[in-house]
């Protein structure tokens, strides 16, 4: 039964990292697609596409912080707690990473043929970033009150 | 999922703001080899039946058109080309059978002789009834007739081609970069493709050549 409750608090200390990443790394494969689809259609301004499609890679900085905030020991009393947070905010990051790619290829999508819609077109991408900021936060907030 | 794809297709103007094609059919062609193999297999099958060109309606009989019609929906599609599909065939059968109707003529015996699609045995059956019963569920039924009533062959290829258009932009929009965006895109690519060949100044051209044509084999 100890040895369940350990494997559940590694696996609530790496999920966040990891989810998080996975996340980023299908968003900005969105992302990057559709910026260099954009490519084939514009004459300039290649580099602030690319700069969109990079926008998702934030969620797997907050999950390293996450990973590296959750207690470093690990108990049988600490790890169901871990666990609901590693993987709770793992979840959430992984999935705003996703929405935010799909949100960022319809902003490169929109400002390739309308440039004055740049900044705008970026408003459901900000967006999303905060509501990965409050999981974000409120998982900080919360690993600080995980029995060490 | 089509990011790349939908991402390198241009904005494509409302049929009747456009002037020119914003994208030309080589490049279109390039950037369409991007679709997956069995999207790509669908749409090539799909778009001689129901693109927007009148050679369609030239190069081929009623019942060859039943047949293709018939052959392409048993085959395997992704459900919004299906549904396109037979949104446009049987748009195709119910101005047939208005046609028909203002020419005074019966419907032939035999099915699928003459259209496609679920609405035919209702047609056949409610052919009496002011647009067979129909314009209810085709609200657009009226107005086509009167158009062809008139003979307003321009007013009534403009309401076509918007009914198909708004179709499309509504089956595209769930999906932003999905397969139902790139067959909206092309099948709205050859309406306005269609539409800009309609040029006034040529169709008098040739109306004269034709006329000269015929002149000259009667006094011949």
């Amino acid at each position: 039964m100890e040895l369940a409750l350990i494997t559940l608090g590694w696996i609530g200390l790496y999920a966040p990292l990891a989810l998080g990443a996975v996340g980023s790394m299908i968003g900005c494969l969105r992302g990057g697609m559709a910026a260099c689809g954009a490519m084939l259609e514009v004459e300039s301004g290649y580099g602030r596409f690319v700069g969109v499609a990079a926008m998702p890679s934030s969620q797997t900085i907050y999950g390293i912080v996450v990973t590296m905030a959750l207690p470093g020991e690990i108990t049988a009393g600490n790890s169901p707690g871990m666990f609901a947070l590693g993987a709770l905010s793992g979840v959430a990051l992984m999935f705003s990473a996703l929405a935010q790619g799909a949100a960022c290829a319809a902003a490169i999508n929109a400002s390739k043929s309308k440039p004055e819609v740049f900044g705008i077109s970026l408003a459901p991408a900000a967006l999303i970033e905060g509501f990965a900021v409050f999981a974000f936060v409120f998982a900080l907030v919360l690993a600080g009150r995980l029995p060490t | 999922m089509y990011y790349d794809l939908i991402a390198s297709l241009p904005q494509l103007p409302y049929f009747e703001r456009a002037e020119r094609l914003p994208i030309t059919p080589l490049r279109l062609g390039q950037r369409l080899s991007r679709l997956r193999p069995e999207h790509a297999d669908q749409l090539n099958r799909a778009r001689p039946l129901v693109r927007w060109r009148t050679e369609r309606l030239t190069a081929h009989t009623d019942s060859s058109l039943s047949a293709a019609f018939s052959k392409l929906m048993d085959s395997q599609l992704d459900a919004p080309l299906r549904d396109y599909i037979a949104f446009r065939m049987t748009q195709q059968t119910l101005l047939a059978a208005l046609r028909r109707k203002r020419d005074r003529l019966e419907l032939p015996e035999g099915p699928n002789s003459w259209g496609v699609g679920p609405r035919v045995h209702h047609i056949r059956k409610h052919w009496d009834a002011p647009h067979f019963g129909l314009e209810h569920l085709y609200p657009w039924l009226p107005r086509a007739s009167e158009q062809l009533a008139s003979g307003d062959a321009i007013g009534l290829e403009r309401l076509l081609i918007d009914l198909n258009w708004r179709w499309l932009t509504r089956c595209a929009e769930p999906s932003m970069f999905g397969f139902e965006a790139v067959m909206a895109f092309v099948f709205k690519w050859d309406m306005l493709q269609a539409w800009l060949a309609c040029d006034p100044e040529r169709a008098k051209i040739r109306f004269t050549e034709l006329i000269d044509k015929v002149t000259h084999v009667a006094n011949a």
